[in-house]
């Protein structure tokens, strides 16, 4: 369970910001939401497939007790990600709470 | 909110980082407040970007502890579960909190965390240097020439602690590595630097079970962001670089005032 999987979390992450970061800053350049978003949402998934690589790696190493923890720990990421998906757009009242932009 | 400067925000972002990975904390507890307070973004936006910002930040100090082998994965794991699940209930929760509400458990967070620090400041953890089996979540741990064995101990009190952080990092938009790090290292026996890795290696999972929700309520106001999180990566590399040259007790000190100072502002701000 150790060292292979390491080597694979810190590869993923390590390619997951070196994708992230030029979109944000292309992103904020051009004022490209697309490319914001992209950059974002590549951050955002990246702990989520992190989850699902030690997940295997426990499961390879037959590590049943901890294959179980790891799966329960995707349930809950799934869980947010359905209540995400099923949320109404943010509401008038909501938006009246924010300050005044500083001048 | 969008006519702040991006490079302002970039600024902000590398600030806060600076600071958090010099103190171990992650930059949630600054940068909440002085978007909010200095920069005048609404709350929950701010901890939207905060949010993603200590998830970038996370996945960044992973790959140079991973290269140690500092985390304890099984550990991590376990301890995720009570995490994720309340930053789950937290992210849920903060919707239906007002801004004044949401400024006050704000405040009283802060002001908390201030006193833990203050009290902390002059504490040196020994590692414990155990012969015995270590179970299932204990681990070794190499500094140096030294190797140091550890087992975890009173594990239920572990998860209650991953669960209240779990629920202020979905509430506020921080890490909640200044109630897990401090309790797993006192009451769970794990060494300082064990737990402290561990803790930012989760992060990332923890901040993602909120942050799906921010981002599906369209808290997540991508500008501010971006400018934040592109600012907090390099500040948090940099940080982590010279956090062993700077006097700590000092700067924790210092800090404890900041956290104390912060929430009372935050507290009038919630008034």
């Amino acid at each position: 369970m150790t060292g292979g999987v390491e080597r694979v979390l810190r590869w993923v992450f390590t390619l997951a910001l070196a994708i992230a970061a030029p979109l944000l800053l292309a992103g904020l350049l051009t004022h490209s939401s697309r490319l914001l978003e992209a950059g974002v949402l590549a951050v955002m998934v990246t702990p989520l497939i992190g989850a699902v690589i030690v997940t295997v790696a426990m499961a390879l190493a037959r590590d049943w007790p901890f294959t179980a923890v790891a799966l329960l720990v995707l349930a809950i990421l799934a869980s947010s990600l359905y209540a995400a998906a099923r949320l109404p757009p943010p509401t008038p009242a909501r938006a009246r709470e924010a300050p005044a932009p500083p001048s | 909110m969008s006519d702040v400067s991006p490079l302002l925000l970039f600024v902000t972002g590398a600030a806060t980082g600076l600071l958090g990975s010099m103190l171990g904390l992650g930059g949630g507890v600054f940068l909440v407040p002085l978007l909010t307070l200095a920069l005048g973004v609404p709350i929950r936006v701010a901890i939207a970007a905060s949010l993603i910002s200590v998830m970038a930040t996370a996945l960044a100090s992973a790959t140079v502890n991973l290269d140690r082998g500092l985390v304890n994965m099984r550990l991590g794991l376990l301890l995720e579960v009570a995490t994720a699940s309340g930053a789950l209930l937290g992210g849920l929760v903060a919707a239906h909190l007002t801004q004044r509400q949401l400024f006050l458990t704000f405040a009283v967070t802060m002001a908390s965390m201030g006193m833990v620090m203050a009290l902390r400041s002059g504490r040196r953890n020994v590692l414990a240097d155990l012969d015995a089996d270590v179970g299932a979540l204990g681990g070794r741990l190499r500094e140096g020439e030294a190797v140091y064995v550890y087992r975890v101990r009173r594990l239920p009190i572990g998860v209650v602690a991953s669960l209240v952080a779990g629920a202020i990092s979905g509430l506020l938009g921080l890490g909640g590595g200044i109630v897990k790090v401090p309790i797993l290292n006192t009451f769970c026996g794990i060494p300082i630097r064990v737990a402290a890795a561990t803790s930012t290696f989760m992060i990332g999972i923890t901040t993602a079970a909120s942050a799906f929700l921010y981002y599906g309520r369209g808290e997540v106001v991508l500008p501010i962001t971006a400018a934040v999180a592109l600012g907090a990566l390099p500040g948090s590399l940099v940080g982590a670089r010279i956090s062993d040259r700077v006097a700590t007790r000092s700067l924790k000190v210092l800090m404890a005032a900041v956290l104390l100072g912060v929430g009372l502002r935050m507290a009038l701000e919630g008034r």
